[in-house]
């Protein structure tokens, strides 16, 4: 044996064990494996975090698990879901009704979580509808939409849905303004005379959850951007963004970028609270729907309400106050401590920084700069507690760690940055691929910030992902943030546009998740509770079929005595008491949509037969060993043929011969 | 005699590296798995009856009541639609090691025994899904 061949021997051996100790999950930090080993989720284990992000214009909200970036539900909000059959369905129909009729969708943008203290409590989630303004509560232990209250004297509801601390309200705001009477005839170039811009106060109930619009306040003909609610100190306040102070209604890309400065617009809703209490409120003309699933019938239903209540500022003194805040500011972003007004400005090159203490300070001794529709606007100077140096070019939005630190999104340099609420200095910047909007970190806008992820909106995927053709989805970045520096884990294509997000710990949602419907308490008026009362029944056009759903046939399978001419409802009970056993339905020719029931639910879908013939139908959902057996038939018969009514499952035939004979 | 060198060198890296990474393979499954507890024994009486369960005409266990001896055994035999048996604790007598709950019978034919070995008195079983549909049935042993 030569020496050569002994030390070849044991560099290759050296080599060896490395790549065995290579395999284990103690990596070498910033490793392809390390940054692998912290997003992997092993198969049959959980995520740390649920994340929720908006679907922007597919105006659903859909369900993450984070670190792992599995999509976990979708959940129709705004827009029909042939996939479900939301929106589609008699029962879901309702949460879809607005003054304008039934939309079958919207733009959602900001969902927000229900507050207690100032930290998500894991209720409900609120989202906003951008385009017919509108406001959607999610229950979190169904995952569903449950209500759904239009905005009235409102124009793009875009600066919602957010909550007070206590979730006393959620807020809307105008991004457009709009004629300040109701369905107003004028011309658009009498802007600055007959235009105006509302923010409104939507009342939760602590138990319920229930929304009730409670008032609104009259503001400036602005554009009205985004809001956040107060905590700790500031809890008795909202701030919104504004952008268009120069009063623009065309070509605003030039006309509403003049301004040097445009405002933040701080408003004191406990304030208002009293002077809406002491009648200084005053009616204005208004109509909008209030749609609201109710647990007593079963299904949503729709509430046509009318007129608001309206305070203008100069009802509410010491209420409504102007913060001038460079240039164009879109978010406004309240740090946990409760002191520090971060506001993101579209072409500012610095990140302004309010004090809410010197804000009060201010508003105690008159420190106004002028007044503008008789609200005081404060002294740019009076307020501030520093700019962020060098926070690339457009920063937009910005949350908090908890230890700190905030991070703020940066749209047209395209990168996060990190920096410190003590020194107001930048420690760390990341490129985000590519042109970030909103950024969230778990609960990073709450008192109590889970800061240890962060996930980043971006506008535009291009490369990132295998091309599938013009159109890319957009993207997701997630990050560790547990360190010094920001280190990126994964890049994810999402769903619809993601403007905002919200994640919470999975500890907190997952025990109240149901499994299943109670059959029980089902209080559905064509509820059946027992197979046996699967029926059909004439009344004049209408036919109604009550069908059972059960593993692995529909109760009845065979129906006959429906003429074309007639109205058929289909009230479906799936009668299981099984987690995840969902039985579906579907009828040749139907033009609607599918129907998915979850167990112990009962759906009601229409359908109007056009020509006579046999109409298969089937399961949609796979449900068991013998789900492709789950089938039956309808037929049809001509119109005026008064065939008797007749439904069959296996030998059990059942008619209405015998109620109709003499 | 290099080659040996060559692969006891190599086997002694090899082993510390998996060494470091190997932890003690104690999942809840495995875990679940290993700790069935012996039940206790009863001499077979030879006796099997069967008890079907249907979805036709409602969802039930046909017969519901049963007599039964110990040592007797319980056939469950799938007549149609999806069902399972499970003996609810906070409905049995309490200190009985009940059988524990079935997986579910998806197929016409499919069966599921129980032998009886729990002491004289009456046992209260269900298929979970559709228990509220009144798919309940007693069983009432006599020594």
């Amino acid at each position: 044996m030569t020496r050569k061949s002994l030390y070849f021997g044991l560099v290759l051996a050296a080599a060896a064990g490395a790549l065995a100790l290579a395999n284990c999950n103690k990596q070498a930090p910033g490793s392809v494996a390390d940054i692998a080993a912290r997003t992997y989720v092993p198969p049959g284990e959980y995520d740390e975090f649920y994340a929720f992000l908006s679907g922007g214009y597919n105006g659903q909200v859909s369900v993450w698990g984070l670190p792992s970036g599995r999509m976990l539900k979708v959940i129709p909000v705004f827009s029909m879901d042939p996939e479900t059959g939301y929106g589609f369905t008699e029962e879901t129909r309702p949460l879809l009704m607005t003054s304008y009729g039934e939309i079958p969708w919207d733009d959602s943008h900001h969902p927000h979580f229900s507050q207690t203290n100032g930290d998500a409590d894991g209720r409900w989630l609120f989202i906003n509808a951008n385009n017919t303004p509108r406001i959607a509560r999610i229950d979190l232990t169904t995952f569903e939409t449950v209500e759904t209250l239009e905005i009235p004297n409102t124009g793009g509801n875009h600066g919602s849905s957010f909550v007070t601390q206590n979730t006393e309200y959620v807020v809307g705001a105008t991004r457009f303004s709009i004629p300040v009477a109701k369905d107003a005839d004028v011309p658009i170039d009498s802007y600055k005379e007959n235009f105006g811009g509302m923010v409104s106060f939507v009342a939760v109930h602590p138990e319920t959850g229930r929304m009730s619009l409670e008032f609104q306040l009259l503001v400036p003909p602005y554009n009205y951007d985004l809001a956040r609610a107060g905590k700790g100190p500031s809890a008795d306040w909202v701030f919104f963004t504004t952008y268009n102070t120069e009063m623009a209604h065309t070509l605003l890309e030039i006309e509403a970028s003049r301004a040097d400065k445009d405002f933040i617009l701080a408003v004191n809703w406990k304030k208002l609270e009293e002077a809406v209490r002491d009648g200084r409120a005053r009616p204005m003309e208004a109509s909008y729907y209030h749609n609201y699933y109710d647990p007593a019938q079963g299904t949503a239903v729709s509430v046509a309400k009318s007129g608001t209540r309206v305070l203008y500022p100069a009802d509410v003194p010491g209420a409504v106050f102007f913060l001038p805040t460079p240039k164009s500011p879109h978010g406004v972003d309240i740090d946990p401590s409760g002191e520090l007004i971060v506001a993101g400005g579209k072409l500012a090159t610095v990140i302004p920084v309010h004090s809410f203490s010197k804000m009060l300070a201010a508003i105690e001794a008159r420190d106004f700069e002028t007044e503008v529709f008789g609200i005081p606007v404060l002294r740019y100077e009076s307020t501030i507690a520093g700019e962020v140096q060098n926070p690339g070019l457009g920063p937009l939005h910005t949350e908090f760690d908890g230890k700190g630190y905030a991070y703020t999104s940066v749209y047209i340099s395209s990168e996060i940055v990190k920096w410190s609420l003590s020194t107001f200095e930048v420690v760390d910047r990341i490129d985000a691929f590519y042109s970030i909007g909103h950024l969230m970190i778990p609960r990073g806008d709450n008192r109590n910030p889970a800061g240890k992820y962060m996930l980043g909106l971006t506008k535009t995927a291009r490369d990132r992902f295998l091309p599938v053709g013009p159109k890319q989805n957009h993207p997701a970045q997630l990050y560790d943030i547990s360190g010094d520096r920001m280190v990126m884990l994964s890049d994810f294509p999402t769903i619809g546009e993601p403007h905002y997000a919200q994640a919470i710990e999975a500890s907190r949602l997952m025990p109240q998740s149901k499994r299943i419907y109670s059959l029980e308490e089902n209080n559905h008026p064509r509820a059946i509770k027992r197979p046996e009362d699967a029926r059909v029944e004439r009344e004049g056009n209408v036919v109604r079929v009550y069908m059972a759903h059960i593993r692995s046939h529909q109760r009845p399978d065979n129906i006959e005595g429906i003429m074309v001419g007639d109205t058929v409802y289909f009230h479906h009970t799936n009668v299981e008491q099984d987690w995840d056993v969902v039985h579906g339905f579907a009828l040749k020719g139907m033009t609607n949509s599918e129907v998915l029931i979850p167990p112990g639910q009962t759906r009601t879908i229409k359908w109007v037969p056009t020509r006579p013939g046999i109409y298969p139908f089937y399961c949609t959902a796979f449900c068991s060993a013998l789900h492709q057996e789950m089938q039956g038939y309808v037929r049809v018969s001509p119109a005026g043929s008064n065939p008797p009514l007749l439904w069959r499952t296996g030998n059990e035939t059942r008619s209405d011969l015998v109620a109709r004979a003499p | 005699m290099t080659p040996k060198i060559r692969s006891s060198f190599l086997s002694l890296f090899l082993a510390a590296g998996l060494l470091a990474c190997s932890e003690p393979a104690d999942s809840p499954a495995e875990a679940a798995r290993g700790s069935a507890p012996a039940r206790p024994a009863v001499d077979p009486t030879g006796t099997v009856i069967e008890v079907k369960m249907s979805s036709i005409g409602g969802e039930r266990f046909i017969p519901s009541e049963i007599e039964a001896r110990r040592g007797d055994l319980i056939r469950f035999v799938l007549e149609s639609g999806v069902h399972n048996v499970s003996f609810p604790a906070d409905r049995n007598p309490a200190g009985v090691q009940l059988p524990g709950t079935s997986p579910f019978l998806q197929l016409p034919g499919q069966t599921y025994d129980v032998v009886i070995d729990f002491p004289a008195g009456d046992y209260f079983f269900q298929c979970d899904p559709h228990a509220a549909l009144g798919m309940v049935g007693t069983i009432h042993v006599r020594d």
